[in-house]
């Protein structure tokens, strides 16, 4: 069973969807990525209910977004990943979007302390741990883990509540460096008590 | 292949010291042999060398959450791991600083630097792969530099991390991979 450390805070990275259907299907392309799609979506919804039942624990959404005239880019685009996370066509995937209470970052890079604000949330609320779900492992997931790591926090990252569309090995490589960096940050969704 | 205009050479944490200093290294890397060649290029074309460090405390009051994983102590002040590699050490001519965290970015004066010399990309060598390297490299892309990383003249913590590393470079860059040998012979 997990104990849940004092000073902490769940973060949530990226657990969004389009507007438009299906949109995602540019990235997530065959059945196979669909279903991990959904399986850690499904895992990042236990974990978001837990907390939210827990009622003591700050929950931070954050969320993707790149303005329509594809300004914010940068180098985003010379990589694997096509036009992604338009103003116009994102939301948070409806089961676990924010509710009264809880915050939201919106970020245009990869890691979520990169040009947000973040850190002063957390100084704020005083956060030493962060626990981590979301996507994609081995890209949002795997630096904004190691930032907040940079940054002194502790990390622990619920591994079948974070997905990519990247091969499972890839995934894997993502989680063994978070544990690399700090041991025993990797934890399971079945270690939440029912 | 054409060394980009508005380029420079970031060497990684290539410190003294006969042993490895609380770090793994993988087998079989080629770092040292190649590093010299590479920096001996970028100064013979008078393209900017940059040297970076890391350092710590000896009262280790910096490692933050550092000695919470697989690395022990390392890159003390005061030791002889503090210094720059005798082998690729800095002439008069290489900007150097140090870093106290994996990321070359983080706390330090590199992006204000590249922005001064106008550099827009950064040729990457040093250690290791899966770390300093790569999140150096996550963090020139995400302040929108262009980055190449010399497949050869890189070191991970394995064989195995040193790869995924990789790979994982080129998923943010595709045309971020380059050899030693492809540097010797470039346009400038």
């Amino acid at each position: 069973m997990l104990k849940i450390e004092e000073h902490s805070a769940l973060l949530l990275i990226d657990i969004q969807d389009t507007k438009e259907p299906d949109h995602f299907s540019n990235m997530y392309k065959t059945e196979e990525q669909k279903k991990r799609r959904e399986f850690y979506h499904e895992n990042a919804k236990k974990v978001t209910d837990y907390f939210r039942k827990l009622g003591n624990i700050p929950i931070i959404h954050v969320i993707e977004l790149h303005r329509d005239d594809l300004v914010d880019f940068g180098r985003e685009l010379d990589g694997s990943e096509g036009v992604h996370c338009l103003e116009k066509d994102s939301i948070f995937w409806k089961p676990c979007a924010p509710i009264e209470g809880e915050y939201v970052i919106p970020k245009r890079r990869y890691s979520a302390f990169f040009g947000t604000d973040l850190e002063i949330l957390l100084r704020g609320l005083k956060v030493e741990h962060l626990y981590i779900c979301g996507g994609m492992t081995d890209i949002c997931v795997h630096y904004t883990t190691v930032d907040a790591h940079q940054r002194n926090y502790h990390v622990h990252v619920f591994k079948e509540a974070c997905g990519t569309h990247s091969p499972v090995e890839v995934a894997q490589a993502a989680l063994d460096n978070i544990e690399y960096f700090q041991s025993g940050s990797i934890i399971s969704v079945n270690d939440l008590d029912a | 292949m054409k060394i980009p205009e508005h380029s420079a050479l970031l060497v990684i944490d290539l410190q003294a010291g006969e042993d490895t200093d609380g770090i793994p290294l993988m087998e079989g890397s080629t770092t040292f042999e190649n590093a010299p060649k590479i920096i001996k290029f970028f100064r013979d074309h008078n393209l900017p060398v940059i040297q970076v460090r890391e350092l710590h405390r000896a009262d280790m009051s910096d490692f933050g959450r550092e000695l919470d994983g697989t690395e022990g102590v390392h890159c003390l002040e005061g030791t002889v791991h503090e210094q720059f590699n005798p082998l690729t050490a800095p002439v008069e001519s290489d900007y150097t600083f140090y870093k106290r965290r994996y990321s070359a970015f983080l706390y330090t004066e590199l992006d204000l630097l590249l922005r001064c010399k106008g550099i827009t990309t950064l040729f990457l060598i040093g250690g290791l792969t899966d770390v300093c390297v790569r999140f150096t490299a996550v963090d020139a892309h995400q302040n929108d530099y262009h980055f190449k990383v010399v497949t050869d003249c890189v070191t991970g913590s394995s064989r195995e991390a040193h790869e995924f590393a990789l790979l994982n470079m080129k998923y943010l860059q595709r045309d971020s991979h380059v050899t030693t040998q492809e540097i010797l012979e470039a346009e400038v």
